[in-house]
């Protein structure tokens, strides 16, 4: 009797432990109901908490050595006294943002709020919220908030590009305040140089064929243009057209497929045969094409105005050489063409958008949180800092102090900015031409930002939203077409296919179906601009 | 000892009566062996019935019940797809070209090492052929690409014997030699330990009687060392096949480029992309799964014609 129940005992023991790993195992994919804190009415900062919100978003660069977290700056700390909530920031490996981000989504178990491009993730905001991984706004923005539905009601332009088709609310907007602020990136050319070849600043795509014909010739540069593969479709445009798809006249097109494409190419081909355009641009990356730039390889470039202008020309200032590097407009091709391509931000910069998902238990908390920098005393902390020790008001401007300008503990500009506001980084703020006035101090940056400005709004696709169906036809044809062309544009410049293969080419981007692209995204422009 | 050995015999039957008293016997053994058992159980056997997704159109908001079931959708798409021959293509062409050349490179370093007689001079050899193993992937990928640039250091050697400099990384022609040989240089010195484990087994007395006979140095590596070593050489040959079409994503991601993406482009790296960064979570486990069952099926083909050529196999 005894030796029986001593067997049954132990198979009970071993079926409740498989039983227990099966359902630790089983219960990974599943997401906890939690209880949601309720809070009503709008909130008076700072507000009382006990929670501690966790906030997902990128690491500045330029705070990669500096800190552990973006918790630690002075900045957050002040955020966090004024606004009296708690926030513990995660950062992803840089680099794996997106990767990072879907294995989130995959285990259901999200940070509190998630910053990123949403607009640019596959399905679009709508799927997020349809997928229950991001909550609706439209009820909390009624009832809770104060400042961003305000700034919205001013900006009706704007209320359209940060909403679903469905017309839900679902993020806290990046907002590019100022047309100053929207065109940072673009050509810069070396000026000494130029005056040594006795040549004005190249406008026009002839300008550029001799300016640089004459930097290798009369100067012996080595290679007198460096960019990277990503960057050299800015020539494009000088042939009305993009690298990918645009609109013109009303109508989506797609660049590649255009005949100024080819023209372009062959320009193309033609300065890289000649030696013009540098012999690794395919494999070049921002450390060699910095590289080039320093040492004196290469001549002109396309970068930005903080990232490259500024970091060249201070490189040389102190040792006496006779570097200069100035701004060039984007070309075009005959002299007086309006400038109607060019890297440009739009009004909403969707890159930095954050979105309350549904693991957060107090999602009026979060949206308090990040309503307070649409206020005007969170604007002014996100763009200038503490006033009487980031900035002070002169004549109202506020102008930066040492502390910004000159750090007394040797920060560089951008690493004091970064420490104290948010402005010079991507954040759900709303972007001040004040501060990128004063961030850009040399002369040839805060010109270059006249010189770069350009018109390409006229051609680009507004933050249109797909349904769920059309975002995994459209991601997938995407996908392979831009790698198509991604590798076709890289061959007919390097010669490896011979113009005379055009018509095919064509033939084979038909065969990708990029005609069905383009009905679906003026489907979903007709769609937009019903909203 | 005997005790041991009984269940290695013949006639042995598994009978529950017979399980009982092996375990009575060998208490410790399968003590150590819980751990492992548990392991694998747990990180190995439990997650596969998230293979159940590549059937399905599943999200994670609806979970692995509630979506939607669509058998064999995902491997349809995938293989009458626009990629699937290219990727197949590169995926083989890769492997194939790491097990040809790849895989004999550290029976010959083991063979050559074994050789050397100066222990100190031995030492600083296995030494230096065991580091590039430790570098981190990114930096190999890193000091590949400095290296191949058209101002890097192979350019110069080429451009000094009077050849013409090329950007290496951006020509479809040296990709998979770049991927092999650098492959080689990282880890043929550290693949060289089980062999040459495998070579402190070899009975001393064998060597002396081949001496005595009259045989050379070579004729002791041909007769003696090598047909040593064959079990061991045999057994990760199956297993390099049994994982042919898994080419490492890291590196080739790390190393390829618009312009050789053609040739570069292999199964995992595309199971990474529409994973891990498109959110296609049942296709790419699809594919995922597809890229597992050619692995069964080889690694048991492999395994059977090594029965059947030299009577030995993985089991």
């Amino acid at each position: 009797m005894n030796e029986r129940f001593k067997n049954l005992r132990k198979k009970c023991i071993a079926v409740i432990a498989i039983a227990a790993i099966i359902a630790s195992g089983s219960g990974c994919g599943k997401k906890e109901t939690a209880e949601i804190v309720k809070r009503e009415g709008k909130a008076t900062y700072p507000v009382e908490a006990e929670t501690t919100l966790t906030y997902w978003c990128p690491l500045p660069a330029s705070l990669a050595d500096k800190v552990k977290d973006f918790g630690e700056t002075e900045f957050a700390k002040e955020l966090e006294k004024r606004t009296g909530i708690k926030v513990k920031y995660i950062h992803p490996v840089a680099g794996q943002e997106s990767e990072a981000l879907n294995l989130f989504i995959a285990s259901g178990e999200m940070p509190d709020i998630i910053q990123t491009n949403w607009l640019g993730q596959t399905g679009g905001p709508q799927s997020f919220i349809d997928d229950d991984v991001i909550i609706e706004l439209n009820d909390i923005m009624e009832k809770n908030l104060t400042h961003l539905p305000a700034y919205l009601k001013e900006n009706p332009d704007l209320d359209r590009m940060i909403k679903t088709d469905e017309g839900k609310y679902y993020c806290f907007p990046a907002i590019v305040s100022d047309e100053l602020l929207m065109t940072t990136n673009g050509f810069m050319i070396r000026n000494d140089w130029l005056k040594k070849v006795s040549m004005d600043v190249p406008q026009t795509i002839d300008d550029w064929y001799e300016v640089l014909t004459a930097f290798k010739n009369k100067l012996g540069v080595e290679s007198p243009l460096s960019l990277m593969a990503s960057q050299i479709s800015n020539f494009a445009g000088a042939y009305g057209v993009s690298n990918t798809f645009y609109m013109d006249d009303g109508k989506v097109k797609l660049g590649p497929a255009e005949d100024g494409y080819k023209q372009y190419l062959m320009t193309m081909k033609k300065w890289y045969d000649e030696g013009l355009l540098d012999k690794d641009f395919a494999v070049m990356d921002i450390k060699q094409y910095n590289y080039n730039i320093l040492s004196e390889r290469s001549g002109a470039t396309h970068g930005a105005g903080g990232g490259q202008l500024g970091y060249f020309l201070n490189a040389f200032k102190d040792s006496g050489s006779s570097f200069d590097i100035k701004a060039a407009p984007y070309p075009v091709l005959k002299e007086g063409d309006p400038i109607e391509f060019g890297a440009k931000r739009s009004k909403y910069n969707s890159s930095a958008s954050a979105a309350i998902t549904t693991s957060c238990k107090d999602p009026v908390l979060a949206a308090w949180w990040l309503d307070y920098s649409y206020s005007l005393e969170g604007h002014m902390l996100n763009n200038f800092g503490v006033e009487g020790e980031d900035y002070e008001m002169i004549d109202g401007y506020p102008t930066y102090t040492e502390k910004i300008t000159n750090n007394p503990d040797g920060l560089s500009i951008i690493q004091a900015m970064s420490m104290n506001i948010r402005a010079n980084n991507s954040f759900p703020i709303i972007q001040d031409k004040r501060y990128i006035e004063q961030y850009y101090e040399l002369p040839q940056q805060l010109e270059a930002l006249e010189i770069w400005q350009n018109d390409s709004e006229l051609h680009a696709i507004p933050p249109v939203t797909y349904t769920s169906e059309e975002s995994s036809e459209y991601a997938s044809l995407k996908t392979e077409i831009d790698a198509f062309i991604e590798t076709n544009t890289l061959n007919f410049i390097l010669g490896k296919r011979s113009f005379k293969e055009w018509d095919k080419y064509i033939a084979e981007l038909e065969n990708l179906n990029y005609k069905r692209v383009i009905e679906i995204i003026e489907t979903a422009i007709d769609r937009y601009s019903s909203r | 000892m005997k005790k041991q050995i009984v269940s290695k015999h013949k006639s042995y039957k598994f009978s529950s009566e017979n399980i009982k008293k092996d375990i009575m016997r060998n208490k410790e053994l399968y003590l150590i062996m819980i751990p492992v058992i548990i392991f694998y159980f747990v990180f190995s056997y439990l997650p596969m019935y998230g293979i159940i997704i590549a059937f399905q159109d599943y999200t994670p908001a609806k979970g692995f019940m509630g979506s939607e079931f669509v058998g064999l959708k995902h491997f349809i798409d995938f293989m009458t797809g626009n990629s699937f021959l290219k990727l197949l293509r590169n995926t083989l062409r890769i492997s194939c070209a790491n097990i040809i050349f790849g895989f004999p490179m550290p029976i010959i370093l083991a063979l050559l090492i074994n050789e050397v007689r100066n222990k100190r001079f031995k030492g600083i050899v296995q030494t230096c052929t065991y580091l590039p193993h430790f570098i981190s992937i990114v930096v190999v990928a890193g000091m590949i690409k400095d290296f191949t640039v058209s101002t890097g250091l192979i350019n110069d050697i080429i451009a000094f014997f009077g050849g013409e400099r090329v950007t290496m990384l951006a020509e479809t022609k040296y990709f998979t030699p770049i991927y092999v040989i650098s492959g080689i240089w990282q880890e043929a010195g550290w693949n060289t330990i089980i062999y040459l484990a495998a070579l402190t087994a070899i009975d001393k007395a064998l060597y002396e009687a081949a001496t005595i006979d009259g045989a050379g140095e070579m004729r002791k590596m041909w007769h003696i060392t090598l047909p040593a070593i064959l079990p061991t050489i045999v057994i990760l040959l199956i297993m390099k096949i049994g994982s042919m079409l898994n080419v490492g994503y890291e590196k080739i991601i790390l190393l390829y480029n618009a312009s050789t993406r053609d040739v570069a482009d292999v199964i995992s790296t595309y199971v990474y992309r529409r994973g891990l960064q498109e959110r296609s979570w049942s296709f790419s486990t699809a594919v995922g799964l597809f890229n597992s069952v050619i692995n069964v099926t080889l690694l048991i083909l492999s395994n059977k014609i090594s029965k059947m050529i030299n009577g030995s196999g993985l089991w």
